[in-house]
């Protein structure tokens, strides 16, 4: 896929991902490599940038096999900017669907 | 590449990113452990992460000056890669065209053509020009002419053009026949370069008169009578054996003549620098040279003239009147029967006589050569250089006018 493309829609796939629950990076990286081509280098950062934005919070837990595990949590700020985003994406796919339909 | 070499790279290239690489770090050892868990290999993990430089791409941060020399190396080894690939395809390329067999066929079409144009250019060529004949002339530049004896009144020939290369034409030979005089002509190219000179073989009937011209061509004639016999040659040379001949006459300016059992009624040779050699011949013989040698054994001849001027001169004969002159050759001359008399002359030359007649009458003069002749002694000297050799009227005049005069 073309990166300019991917880049724009992947923070907010990320985002999207925390929604519901709290993830795992190696359980979120994996999630959306499994869609999409994007490596788990690539969503690291990307998963640093929303951090440093303040789209999202981290924290550890232990888990039950091994060492803790760092939790990614979507905040209010997060969750305002992926409905907005969100919003904006899809009816952009709409639109070029119908467009390339 | 294993999962320290992994770290080792991102360390390294993050180095300027200490943030990025602390955060990155410590996400990628959790991916690890969570991947190991997974049942994941280290390699499958590492291509799951991605390549360092992608994430530096992703990350839109300038690269440190130490990877940007890598990468400059990575672009000249793989520009080199490129090249050597470019190489394979042209060798490849080269290889599939099948340049060497093409180049092996056509220089082999040249061979055959060359082949065949060199044989069409020496084919032998022969034929025969009806008799009777009279008169034979051959001219050429560089043609060799064979004289030997026809069984028949024809005149037969066979001709083997030589080879001249880089040049427009071809040799050839012209023959035209006019009543009884038939002429060989042959027509060279000129220029390009001589690779090999033509050669006429002619047959010819008793009795004919043959006149040759050529620059470098020999003449060799062997067992035949002939009316009259001329040459004209630069540098070619002469051989005739066993020639009955009318009058023979040779110029050559550095042409070499070896005659063996000719007889004539006269001879004339001029040569510059040619050497002559005359074994068992008869007839009148006249010889004139500049430096040549002069070696003549058994000489019959009614008059014998040699002339040189720094050859040497060494004959046996049998003759009536004989005359040698030299200006510094010397002259070793015997006389097996000498009828009339003998002028013998040199410069600075020697001379050396000897003769076991008892009558015989000789005039030899030098200047400051040496004159020797140890029979001397017998004969009887009446006044400075008159000696009489034997009773009756055999004299020897011996004249030096600062050489030694040997009387013993």
């Amino acid at each position: 896929m073309n990166t300019q493309f991917k880049k724009g829609v992947l923070d907010l796939c990320v985002l999207n991902q925390l929604v519901r629950e709290d993830r795992y990076g190696y359980e979120l990286t994996e999630l959306i490599s499994k869609e999409l081509e994007v490596t788990a280098g690539t969503l690291y950062l990307i998963l640093k940038r929303i951090k440093d934005d303040g789209y999202v919070t981290t924290y550890l837990q232990e888990s039950d096999s091994g060492p803790a595990r760092k939790y990614y949590h979507l905040t209010e700020k997060g969750r305002d900017y992926l409905q907005k985003q969100k919003a904006e994406w899809l009816e952009f796919l709409e639109k070029a669907g119908k467009l390339l339909a | 590449m294993t999962k320290q070499e992994y770290f080792d790279e991102l360390r390294r290239k993050l180095r300027d990113y200490p943030e990025e690489y602390t955060e990155l770090r410590e996400a990628f050892e959790e991916h690890f452990e969570e991947g190991r868990k997974n049942g994941q290999s280290e390699e499958e993990i590492i291509e799951e992460l991605g390549t360092v430089d992608e994430m530096i791409e992703n990350l839109g941060l300038p690269k440190h000056r130490a990877d940007i020399r890598n990468d400059f190396e990575d672009l000249g080894n793989a520009f080199g890669s490129f090249l050597n690939t470019l190489g394979d395809t042209i060798e490849e390329g080269v290889r599939s065209l099948d340049l060497e067999t093409r180049l092996k066929d056509f220089s082999e079409r040249i061979a055959d053509v060359t082949e065949t144009a060199v044989n069409e250019a020496t084919r032998p060529q022969s034929g025969y020009v009806g008799g009777p004949v009279r008169r034979i002339e051959v001219w050429g530049n560089a043609m060799d002419l064979n004289l030997s004896a026809s069984k028949d009144s024809d005149v037969h020939y066979e001709y083997s053009p030589g080879l001249t290369v880089f040049a427009k034409s071809i040799n050839e030979l012209k023959i035209a026949n006019e009543l009884d005089n038939v002429v060989f002509h042959e027509s060279s190219p000129s220029g390009g370069l001589v690779r090999s000179s033509s050669t006429l073989d002619l047959r010819i009937p008793e009795g004919v008169t043959v006149e040759f011209h050529s620059k470098s061509g020999d003449l060799r004639a062997e067992n035949i009578t002939l009316e009259k016999l001329e040459a004209k040659t630069l540098s070619g040379d002469h051989k005739l054996t066993d020639i009955s001949c009318g009058s023979i006459r040779i110029d050559s300016v550095s042409g070499d003549m070896e005659l063996k059992r000719v007889s004539y009624r006269d001879l004339h040779i001029k040569t510059v620098s040619g050497d002559y050699d005359l074994d068992g011949c008869s007839g009148s013989t006249s010889i004139e040279t500049v430096s040549g040698d002069i070696e003549i054994d058994s000489l019959q001849g009614e008059n014998v003239f040699l002339k040189s001027t720094s050859g040497d001169i060494d004959i046996s004969c049998i003759c009536n009147r004989f005359q040698s002159s030299t200006l510094s050759g010397d002259q070793k001359i015997r006389f097996i029967d000498l009828v009339n008399n003998a002028e013998i002359s040199a410069k600075t030359g020697d001379i050396d006589l000897e003769t076991e007649l008892d009558n015989c009458r000789v005039d030899a003069k030098t200047s400051t050569g040496d004159i020797r002749f140890p029979r001397v002694a017998e004969a009887v000297r009446y006044d400075d250089h008159h000696f009489l050799v034997g009773i009756g009227s055999g004299e020897i005049f011996a004249k030096s006018f600062s050489g030694d005069i040997h009387i013993r």
